[in-house]
C-alpha cells in the first residue's frame, strides 16, 4: 500500500528522516554555511523522473538577459532564496513588511496594468460614457453627470472666443436658450433666493444636421423639433462627480477592460485603502491617482486618438464640401 | 555537610548567609529578643535563597521562550517578527503609546529617553514611512543583533494581566479555581529542589529527588480538575486524556530516575551529581538507554508535540484550559513552560554532569567558569531538543501514545533499570569511586552501532519491490457507465 | 461515560471551512456523525441570474476560493458552451498552465492544512512557503493572489508576461525538488505513517454510488479522471498520467489520499513545463490584451433554449456548469446557473467514513478528503 520508496513505519523513520531534514531546512536559513551545496534542495538528490534538477541552463540564462525589458536583467532565485546585493547573506523567505516591499524586491510582481491593485481614473479624458459603471458586478461606481453648455458657446459673435466651443454633432447634445431666462437669471439674487438658480438652457439630443435645419429631440418633453442653426448650440455631458465605492470593489478588473476611451486603470497600490469608517472607502477624485508614466502615456494615447478622429472628420466635411461645391 | 568535589567560585549561599547573619546581628541581636537571632538569619537565608533561584528561574525562563521562538522559526524557514523592542515605544493604528517613560513618575523615564535618543542617532532607520518615523521614532529595524524579539514574552505577560477572568456559567466554580493553584504552585515548588549550584540552591534535603518527582506528579490532578470543572466537552476530553497519558508516562519516568539513583547512589540531587563529578563519567555515558527514555518520557509528561493530544488544536481546540483567560491561563502557560524548562535541568543534572564542566581535569582555569553557567548552558542545550522534536514530528494518537507508554517504555526502562543496578553492583568500584574507562567507552559504542542499525534497517529488494510508478500500469480511458461492469 | 454528542463547528481549526460536524462519541471512538452545511451559503447561482455572462466569472473564482482558476474556468468552458464560441489554441494553453498552477496550489494548500491536522506545525509552514511561489506566478499572470477574474470567454484576459516562462519554470523545477522533502517529513516519518494508513477506509463502489470524484476516488484505485476521460482543452495534446493509486482490499485510506494528490501536484507541475514547451507561438511572444491570438469573439446574449454544460476536472473532483440563457436584459444574464460542486457530494460520504475510528482520527480523515465549504455552501 505504500508507494513511497521509504515509506515505512520503521524506527529510521521514526526520527532520524523527520529529525534530520528540518535540521537541513534550518541550516538552510543561516547566511554563509546555508549557500553550501549540500544543503540544497537539489544539492544530493537525484532528478526526478528524468528531468534535470538544474534552475537554469547557459542557454536560457544567455537568452534571457539579452532582452530589454528591466523586468529580464534582474539576476532571478525562485525562492528568493538571495538577492544581488547578498548573494550568500539572505534567507529565508520572509520579506519584512514594511521595512522590505516586495515591489522592489520583484518588480515583476506588481507590473501597472497586470496587477489588479487600487482603481485610478484619469478624469481629463473620461467622457463620462459609464461603460464602467454598467460593467461592473457589484455597483461600486457612482457618477453623476450633467449637461452643459460649455462655457466658450456663451460668448457673443464677435467674440474672439466664439465657436470655439462644442461642435454640434450628430447623436450629441444641443442647447436651447429659454425665454426668458436672461432676464431671470439678471434677476436672481444667489445670497437671498430660496430656491435653485432658473434653467438657463434647456438640453436635447441632435437627430439630424443635414441642411439648414438641425432636428433635435428634446429631453423634457421628447418631441423631435427642427431648429434654425442658429438657435441651438453644442452642449456637452460632463461629470460631476465620481466615487469608487473600494469597499465592495472586487478587485476583478472589468472596469479597466470596459474602458473606451484608456482612462480607467488598475495601479499596482495594495496598501494605503484603508480606512475607519465605510464612508472613508469611498474614494473621490482626488484618491484616484495614477502612476504619473502611466497617467502621461495614457492621456497622450488618448489625445492623439481623439486628434485624430477629429482631423479624420475634417477631412471627410472638407471633401463633403469640396464635393457639393463641385 | 556534603563534600564537594569542586569549589565554585561563586558561593552564593554563603555570601548570603553571611549577609543576613550580619543584619540579624545588628538589628535582633541588638534587640532583647537576641536569642532569636539565629533563627531569623536562617529564615531569612532561606527566603532569599527562594526568590534568588525562583527568579533567575522565571529569568531564564524568557530565554527558554526566546530560543523556542527563533529555533522554529530557523525550523520552518521563516524569520520571525523582530521588532518587538521597538514596539515598545511605537504606537499602532495612530494612536502613539510612544514616549511611555515620560508617564513614569519622579522622571525616572529621561534616562530611557535619552537613551532611545541615542541609539536612534546611532543605529536608527531613517524612513520615510509613516508607520515606522512616529514621534520622531525611528526604526530599529537594523539593529536586529539587538537581542531581537527577547521582550517578546514580557509582553506577553504584560497583555496576559490585562485580561478578563471568567468563569463559565454551570463550572464547578471551587474546582475550577484550585485547578489552577494546584498546577502553577506545583509547578514552581520543584524548582525548590532543583540545585543550579553545589552552593545556590533553594532547599537540600536529604531524599530531595523523592520529594522533587512527588510533587512532579500532582500536577496531572490539577489538569484533570480544571478538564472536568470546565463545564465543556471539549475541556472533559482533553482532561481525560491528559490524566491517561501523564499517569502512563509517570511510571516509566519514574522507574528511569531510580535507576540512575541506583546508580548513583542516593536520593540527594546534589550527591547524584557529585558521583558524577567523582566516578569522572557521566551517567548518560554510563545509561544512553535511561537517558533516551527519560527524554521521552518527560516530553509526554510536559505534554509537548509528539504527545500534546490533550491540547491539540486540530480537534480540541486549547484542551483543557480552554476556558481559562487572564493571568490564570498565562500561568499555566508558563507552567508548561516551568516543566519543561524543570525536565531540562533535570536531564542536565542527571545525566549530563550538571554543574560540572566537561574535561574539567584536562582543561586549566575551566573552574574559574560559575557553575550555574554550565547548568544553564546544559539545560538550554537539552531544550534544543525539545523544540527540535515539535519542529520535525507529527502528534501522535491517543491510544497510540498510551499503547507506547504502557508496551514500550515500561519494559525500556525495567531493562534500563536491571542495567543500572548490574552496573552498580559488579562493575562500579566502590573504593576507588571512579568507573574503569572502558566501561563508558563499551556501552556507548554499543548503544550507537544499535542505533544506526535499527535506523538502516531497511530491505532494499522488499523496497523495490514495493516501488512502482505512481499510476497504475495499465491506464484505459474510460468511457460512461464503464464503471457499472 | 456515557456517549454524547460533540459538535465541531461552525469555526473550528480543523473542519478546513465553516460547517458543522456533529459527532457522537463513546469514550473516544466515534459512533454516529451528522454533517451540517450551508453555513456559508451566499446565492451565488441566484446572483448570477443577474449578471451578464462576463461579469459572472469573478463569481465563479469565489466559489472555491482555494482554487479559483478551476472555478472560473469551469464556468468559462461551459459559457463557451452556450454561446458557441471558438476559443484559439493559444488561449487554450495559456488557460491549462493557469489551471494546473492553481491545482498545485490548492493541493498545497491542502496539505498544508493537513499537515497541522496531524500535528506538524513545520509542514504547514513549508506547504505554504511553495504555495507561495505558486501564488507569485499566479500573481504575475492574473493580477492578483487568490481572485484573478483570469479567463475570458473566447480566451483569456491577457498573454503570458514578459519572463514569466523563465520564472515559471525556475520555480517549478525547484518545486519538483521540494516535494521530495516533504515526502521526508511526512512518507518518511513513522508518526504520520501510523496516523494516517490503516485510518479512513474508503471503498471504491461505495464512492462511485455515491458519487465521489477526483482523487478521492482515484485513490481507491478507479482511474477516472475527466481530463483523461472527456479529454477537454488540450489536455489530450500533453504528455501527463493520471495518479491513481492501487489500495488494499479494505478501500482507501487516509495515506492513498494523500499520496494521490502530491504525485498529482508532480503531475501538474510537468505538465505546466510540457505545455510551456509546446505553446503555440512560443512562450515567451507577448500578445496584446484583446489580441485574436488569444481571445476570440464571443457573442453577448443567449436566447432562450440555448443550454450549455461541461464538466471540469477541478482540484477536489468533478465540477459541472449548467447554464441556460434567455434571461433578462434580453438575453445578456443567463435564465439559470446550476452548480455541481463535488464537495457538496462528498462530506456527506467522508462523514460516514469517520464512524468506527477515534476522535483524533477526525481531522486525519476529514482533511484526507480536501473538504473546500466555499463551494459546498455556494
Amino acid at each position: 500500500m505504500a508507494y513511497h520508496k521509504h515509506a515505512t513505519p520503521n524506527f529510521r523513520n521514526l526520527i532520524v528522516r523527520p529529525m534530520w531534514i528540518t535540521l537541513k531546512a534550518a541550516l538552510r536559513t543561516f547566511p554563509i554555511i546555508g549557500r553550501s551545496k549540500f544543503l540544497q534542495s537539489h544539492g544530493t538528490s537525484k532528478p526526478y523522473h528524468g528531468q534535470e534538477a538544474n534552475l537554469l541552463s547557459d542557454a536560457e540564462r544567455e537568452m534571457y538577459t539579452a532582452q530589454a525589458h528591466p523586468v529580464i536583467g534582474q539576476k532571478y532565485a525562485p525562492d528568493r532564496e538571495t538577492t544581488e546585493l547578498f548573494p550568500h547573506f539572505e534567507r529565508p523567505v520572509t520579506v519584512m513588511y514594511p521595512y522590505e516591499r516586495l515591489e522592489e524586491m520583484e518588480p515583476w510582481l506588481f507590473v501597472p496594468g497586470n496587477y489588479n491593485g487600487r482603481i485610478g481614473v484619469i478624469w481629463e479624458t473620461c467622457t463620462a460614457c459609464k461603460a464602467c459603471v454598467r460593467i461592473c458586478p457589484n455597483d461600486c461606481l457612482h457618477m453623476e453627470t450633467e449637461t452643459r453648455v460649455n462655457v466658450l458657446d456663451m460668448t457673443e459673435e464677435g467674440d474672439e472666443n466664439h465657436g470655439f466651443g462644442v461642435e454640434l454633432e450628430v447623436g450629441g447634445m444641443a442647447a436651447r436658450r429659454l425665454e426668458g431666462s436672461e432676464e431671470a437669471a439678471a434677476n436672481f439674487q444667489l445670497s437671498t433666493a430660496h430656491e435653485a438658480p432658473p434653467e438657463e438652457y434647456e438640453f436635447g439630443e441632435v437627430i439630424n444636421l443635414t441642411g439648414d435645419t438641425i432636428s433635435v429631440r428634446w429631453n423634457a418633453s421628447g418631441t423631435v423639433e427642427d431648429v434654425a442653426a442658429g438657435e441651438v448650440v453644442g452642449a456637452e455631458v460632463d461629470i460631476v462627480s465620481g466615487r469608487i465605492d473600494l469597499g465592495r470593489c472586487m478587485f476583478c478588473g472589468l472596469c479597466m477592460e470596459s474602458c473606451p476611451f484608456n482612462s480607467f486603470f488598475m495601479t499596482n497600490e495594495y496598501d494605503g485603502m484603508s480606512g475607519f469608517t465605510r464612508e472613508d472607502l469611498w474614494f473621490e477624485a482626488d484618491r484616484t491617482r495614477v502612476l504619473p508614466v502611466q497617467h502621461a502615456e495614457a492621456v497622450d494615447i488618448e489625445l492623439a486618438k481623439r486628434a485624430d478622429q477629429a482631423r479624420k472628420k475634417a477631412e471627410k466635411a472638407a471633401a463633403k464640401a469640396a464635393k457639393s461645391e463641385a | 555537610m556534603i563534600l564537594l568535589a569542586t569549589e565554585d567560585v561563586l558561593t552564593i549561599r554563603d555570601w548570603v548567609g553571611i549577609a543576613t547573619d550580619f543584619v540579624s546581628e545588628n538589628t535582633i541581636g541588638m534587640s532583647r529578643h537576641w536569642e532569636y537571632t539565629d533563627s531569623v538569619s536562617n529564615f531569612l537565608t532561606e527566603f532569599i535563597m527562594c526568590v534568588m533561584v525562583f527568579g533567575g528561574i522565571m529569568t531564564t525562563l524568557l530565554i527558554l521562550l526566546w530560543m523556542e521562538r527563533k529555533l522554529l522559526g530557523r525550523f520552518m524557514d521563516r524569520r520571525g517578527a523582530r521588532t518587538s523592542l521597538r514596539s515598545l515605544w511605537v504606537g499602532e493604528n495612530g494612536v502613539t503609546a510612544g514616549e511611555w517613560w515620560n508617564q513614569l513618575p519622579f522622571g525616572t523615564g529621561v534616562p530611557v529617553g535619552m537613551l532611545n535618543q541615542f541609539l536612534n542617532e546611532v543605529a536608527g532607520n531613517d524612513h520615510e514611512l509613516e508607520a515606522v518615523s512616529r514621534v520622531k521614532n525611528r526604526s530599529y529595524h537594523g539593529v536586529w543583533w539587538m537581542l531581537p524579539g527577547f521582550f517578546q514574552n514580557l509582553a506577553d505577560g504584560m497583555k496576559f494581566l490585562t485580561k478578563e477572568h471568567m468563569v463559565p456559567e454551570k463550572a464547578d466554580r471551587y474546582v475550577f479555581e484550585i485547578a489552577p493553584f494546584l498546577i502553577i504552585a506545583t509547578t514552581v515548588m520543584c524548582f525548590t529542589f532543583i540545585p543550579l549550584s553545589p552552593n545556590f540552591y533553594s532547599n537540600n534535603s536529604e531524599m530531595s529527588i523523592l520529594f522533587l518527582m512527588a510533587i512532579f506528579s500532582v500536577a496531572p490532578l490539577g489538569v484533570f480538575f480544571a478538564g472536568w470543572s470546565s463545564n465543556n466537552k471539549y475541556t472533559l476530553l482533553g482532561g481525560i486524556r491528559s490524566a491517561a497519558q501523564l499517569t502512563a508516562y509517570e511510571i516509566p519516568l519514574l522507574v528511569t530516575v531510580l535507576s540512575v539513583v541506583v546508580l548513583s547512589g542516593s536520593f540527594n540531587l546534589i550527591e547524584v551529581i557529585e558521583f558524577q563529578a567523582d566516578s569522572g563519567v557521566w551517567n548518560i555515558f554510563l545509561l544512553p538507554l535511561g537517558g533516551v527514555l527519560f527524554l521521552v518520557a518527560m516530553v509526554a509528561e510536559v505534554e509537548r508535540i509528539p504527545f500534546d493530544m490533550p491540547e491539540a488544536e486540530a480537534e480540541l481546540v486549547e484542551g483543557w484550559w480552554t476556558e481559562y483567560g487572564g493571568m490564570r491561563w498565562g500561568l499555566m502557560f508558563a507552567s508548561e513552560y516551568l516543566r519543561t524548562y524543570a525536565a531540562c535541568l533535570l536531564f542536565a543534572h542527571f545525566f549530563l554532569g550538571g554543574w560540572e564542566a566537561p574535561f574539567e581535569d584536562t582543561i586549566p582555569y575551566i573552574h574559574y567558569v560559575p557553575h550555574i553557567l554550565w547548568v544553564f548552558l546544559k539545560a538550554w542545550f537539552m531544550f534544543v531538543f525539545f523544540v527540535w522534536f515539535r519542529a520535525a514530528l507529527h502528534r501522535v494518537r491517543t491510544d497510540q501514545i498510551l499503547e507506547f507508554g504502557w508496551r514500550w517504555l515500561l519494559p525500556l526502562s525495567l531493562v534500563n533499570l536491571a542495567m543500572a543496578t548490574a552496573l552498580r553492583l559488579w562493575v562500579y568500584d566502590g573504593i576507588n569511586g571512579e568507573w574503569p574507562l572502558l566501561i563508558p567507552i563499551l556501552i556507548t559504542s554499543i548503544s550507537l552501532a544499535l542505533f544506526i542499525l535499527l535506523s538502516v534497517d531497511e530491505d532494499p529488494e522488499a523496497l523495490e519491490a514495493q516501488t512502482r510508478p505512481f499510476s497504475v500500469q495499465t491506464v484505459d480511458v474510460a468511457s460512461p457507465g464503464q464503471h457499472r461492469e | 461515560m456515557a456517549e454524547m454528542w460533540i459538535s465541531m463547528g461552525p469555526q473550528h481549526p480543523m473542519t478546513h471551512g465553516l460547517w458543522t460536524l456533529k459527532v457522537k462519541i463513546d469514550g473516544e471512538t466515534v459512533v454516529d456523525t451528522e454533517p451540517d452545511l450551508g453555513y456559508i451559503h451566499r446565492g451565488v447561482e441566484k446572483i448570477c441570474e443577474a449578471r451578464d455572462f462576463t461579469q459572472i466569472t469573478p463569481y465563479a473564482d469565489r466559489l472555491c476560493y482555494a482554487s479559483a482558476n478551476t472555478w472560473s474556468h469551469a464556468y468559462i468552458y461551459a459559457a463557451e458552451d452556450l454561446l458557441e464560441v471558438e476559443v484559439p489554441e493559444r488561449a487554450e494553453y495559456i488557460r491549462m498552465v493557469a489551471v494546473e498552477l492553481q491545482r498545485i496550489a490548492s493541493h498545497l494548500m491542502w496539505l498544508g492544512a493537513y499537515c497541522p491536522d496531524v500535528g506538524n506545525l513545520t509542514g504547514m509552514v513549508w506547504c505554504l512557503r511553495e504555495r507561495e511561489m505558486m501564488m507569485d506566478l499566479l500573481q504575475e499572470l492574473g493580477g492578483s493572489r487568490m481572485h484573478y477574474n483570469f479567463p475570458r470567454i473566447g480566451g483569456v484576459k491577457r498573454d503570458l508576461p514578459i519572463g514569466f516562462a523563465l520564472r515559471c519554470r525556475a520555480k517549478l523545477k525547484l518545486f519538483l525538488d521540494r516535494i521530495q522533502e516533504y515526502e521526508a517529513i511526512l512518507d518518511e516519518s513513522t508518526i504520520f505513517l501510523v496516523r494516517t494508513q490503516g485510518v479512513g477506509y474508503a471503498k471504491a463502489e461505495e464512492m462511485i454510488n455515491h458519487g465521489v470524484s477526483g482523487p478521492n476516488v482515484r485513490a481507491a484505485g478507479h482511474n477516472y479522471d475527466v481530463r483523461w476521460a472527456h479529454p477537454y482543452s488540450i489536455y489530450d495534446e500533453l504528455d501527463w498520467e493520471p495518479s491513481v493509486e492501487r489500495p488494499s482490499i479494505k478501500g482507501s485510506d487516509c495515506y492513498d489520499r494523500y499520496r494521490v494528490r502530491v504525485e498529482e501536484m508532480r503531475q501538474s507541475a510537468l505538465m505546466v513545463l510540457d505545455g510551456l514547451d509546446k505553446m503555440p507561438g512560443g512562450a515567451d511572444t507577448h500578445y496584446q490584451s484583446g489580441d485574436p491570438a488569444i481571445l476570440g469573439k464571443a457573442p453577448a446574449r443567449a436566447a432562450e433554449g440555448q443550454t450549455g454544460f461541461h464538466h471540469f476536472e477541478d482540484s477536489r473532483g468533478e465540477s459541472m456548469f449548467y447554464l441556460a440563457g434567455g434571461g433578462d436584459e434580453r438575453g445578456k444574464h443567463p435564465y439559470r446557473v446550476s452548480i455541481r460542486s463535488p464537495m457538496f457530494i462528498t462530506i456527506p460520504y467522508a462523514s460516514k467514513c469517520m464512524i468506527g475510528y477515534k476522535i483524533a482520527d477526525i481531522p486525519a480523515i476529514m482533511g484526507s478528503f480536501d473538504p473546500c465549504i466555499g463551494e459546498t455552501d455556494r
